[in-house]
C-alpha cells in the first residue's frame, strides 16, 4: 500500500517536471521519466506521423521509431533545441523515409470505403449514425485534399495547424527560411481552399 | 489565390501571418486597417478561416498506449577474466601457486605422536634443534614448571624470617608436600570464585526484585491515572445503562 502511493506520488511529480527535466534525469537512468515524455508526447506524435503519412498502423510504426531513436540518442541531445522540436525533427525524418519507400515500393492502399456500420458501432453509443457518417465523409474530404499537398507544404500546415509551432519553429525544424515557411502554407492552403470546395459542393 | 485587385506589400505572407496570429503588433494593426477596406482579403481571409474550420474537425483515429520503456534489468557485473579459463586449468594454477608458497616458505608438516605440527620460514639448524627440543615437551609442561618455580620462591620467602630463628639447615620440599600446597591453593581459587559468583546471583536477584517493584508501583499509579480520568465518564455510562435496562425490558 505504502509503495503504490509512494509510486503514485511519483509519477505525479513527474508530470509536473518539465520535458528538460525529464531529459535530464533519463538521461541519468530513470525510465520512468522517459516514460513521462512517452506519455506527453505520443499522442502529438502519433498525429503528426498519421496527418504527414495517412495510415495508422504505419503512423503508429513511426511513433514507436521516434521513441526508440530519441531514447538511444538522448544522450547526444544538448538542448539547444526544444525536446519536442527535436522529437518532431525525428519524426518527420522517419516520415520522409516512409514517403521514399512509399515512392520505390508503392504498395496497395486499403481499400477507401470502411465499413460505416461497423465504425459505428464500435463508437460511443452517444454518437448517431449520422454523426458518424458526416465525420466519415470530412475525415475523407480533408485526406483528400491533403493528399494532393507537396510533402513540404502539407507538413508546414500540420506543424502550424495542429501543432501550433510558430513559423520561426517551423523553419528551424524543416530547415529553410521563414519567408518560405509563410509561402508554403498560403499556398497549402489556397490549394485546400480549391479542393474543399469541390468536395463542399 | 492572390487577388490581382490587391497590392498590399508581401500580401499572401502577412495573411497568413495574421490568419494564425504569429504577428507583430505594429503589422496586425497596419494590416487590419488594410483588410477593412480590401473587400478580397477580406474575402479570401473568411475562405481561409473556414478552410481552418474544417481542418479543424480532422482527428487522427484514436489510439491506445501500445508500448513502453521498461527500465532495463540490472546487468549482471562484467566478469572477470578468470571466470573464462577452464576449471582444470583454474585448479592446474591454484595447485602451482601453492606448491610455489610451500617452497617459498619452507613449509614442513609433520605428523607424530605429538599430533599435527605445520612449521613455516627458514631457520638456522640450530635454532631448529632447539626448537624441536621445546615442542618435544607440551606447553602445560612449561606453565607447570613456571608455577612451581614461583610457588619455591613464594615459599622461601615465607620461610626466610624461621630460617633467620633457628639456623637449622633448610630442608628441600619434598614433591607430596608440594602438591599438596599447590591442590590447597588450587581448592582455595575455586571456592573464592564459587563466593564470586554467588555474590553475583545474589545481586542480580536483588536488582530483579527491585526493578519489579518499581514497575509494579508505575502500574498502579497508571492504573490510578486512568481510573480519575475515565472513571466519572465510565458511572456515567454506567448509570445510562442501568436506566436503559429496565425500560427496554419492559
Amino acid at each position: 500500500m505504502r509503495r503504490r502511493s509512494l509510486t503514485l506520488i511519483n509519477t505525479a511529480l513527474r508530470m509536473t517536471w518539465s520535458d528538460e527535466e525529464l531529459v535530464t534525469r533519463s538521461i541519468g537512468g530513470d525510465a520512468d521519466s522517459f516514460n513521462q515524455l512517452v506519455l506527453r508526447w505520443e499522442r502529438p506524435i502519433y498525429a503528426l506521423a498519421y496527418r504527414v503519412i495517412g495510415r495508422e498502423e504505419d503512423a503508429r510504426d513511426v511513433c514507436q521509431e521516434t521513441f526508440l531513436r530519441a531514447f538511444r540518442a538522448l544522450n547526444g541531445f544538448r538542448g539547444q533545441a526544444k525536446f519536442s522540436s527535436w522529437l518532431y525533427r525525428i519524426a518527420l525524418n522517419l516520415c520522409r523515409d516512409w514517403i521514399r519507400r512509399q515512392r520505390r515500393t508503392p504498395v496497395v492502399q486499403l481499400p477507401e470505403d470502411v465499413d460505416v456500420m461497423e465504425l459505428a458501432a464500435a463508437r460511443e453509443p452517444v454518437e448517431s449514425i449520422e454523426d458518424v457518417l458526416e465525420r466519415h465523409d470530412l475525415t475523407r474530404a480533408v485526406e483528400k485534399a491533403m493528399a494532393k499537398l507537396p510533402e513540404e507544404q502539407r507538413t508546414a500546415i500540420i506543424l502550424k495547424e495542429y501543432h501550433g509551432l510558430t513559423f520561426q519553429e517551423i523553419a528551424d525544424l524543416v530547415g529553410c527560411p521563414l519567408s518560405t515557411v509563410k509561402t508554403r502554407l498560403y499556398q497549402g492552403l489556397a490549394v485546400l481552399r480549391r479542393e474543399l470546395g469541390k468536395s463542399d459542393q | 489565390m492572390t487577388q490581382l485587385e490587391c497590392t498590399y506589400s508581401d500580401r499572401d505572407a502577412v495573411l497568413v501571418a495574421y490568419l494564425y496570429e504569429d504577428i507583430d503588433a505594429a503589422e496586425r494593426i497596419a494590416f487590419e486597417t488594410h483588410v477593412m477596406s480590401c473587400l478580397p482579403c477580406r474575402s479570401e481571409l473568411a475562405d481561409l478561416r473556414h478552410v481552418r474550420t474544417t481542418l479543424g474537425r480532422w482527428a487522427p483515429p484514436d489510439t491506445t498506449r501500445a508500448f513502453s520503456f521498461e527500465p532495463r534489468a540490472a546487468s549482471p557485473a562484467p566478469r572477470a577474466w578468470w571466470y573464462t579459463v577452464p576449471v582444470w586449468a583454474q585448479v592446474a594454477a591454484a595447485m602451482l601457486v601453492l606448491g610455489v608458497s610451500a617452497s617459498i616458505a619452507n613449509l614442513d608438516v609433520q605428523y607424530d605422536k605429538n599430533g599435527l605440527n605445520v612449521r613455516t620460514g627458514w631457520s638456522k639448524p640450530a635454532a631448529v634443534t632447539e626448537q624441536a627440543a621445546q615442542t618435544d615437551a607440551a606447553p602445560w609442561r612449561a606453565e607447570l614448571a613456571a608455577l612451581q618455580s614461583q610457588l619455591q620462591s613464594e615459599i622461601r620467602t615465607q620461610a626466610k624470617p624461621v630460617a633467620a630463628l633457628s639456623p637449622a639447615p633448610q630442608v628441600a620440599m619434598s614433591d607430596t608436600e608440594f602438591s599438596r600446597r599447590v591442590r590447597v591453593m588450587l581448592d582455595e581459587n575455586q571456592k573464592k570464585q564459587d563466593q564470586d559468583l554467588a555474590l553475583h546471583l545474589v545481586q542480580l536477584q536483588r536488582d530483579f526484585e527491585a526493578q519489579r517493584q518499581a514497575d509494579l508501583r508505575r502500574t498502579n499509579q497508571l492504573f490510578r491515572q486512568v481510573t480519575s480520568t475515565y472513571g466519572d465518564e465510565i458511572a456515567k455510562h454506567e448509570r445510562q445503562i442501568n436506566y436503559l435496562l429496565p425500560n427496554s425490558q419492559r
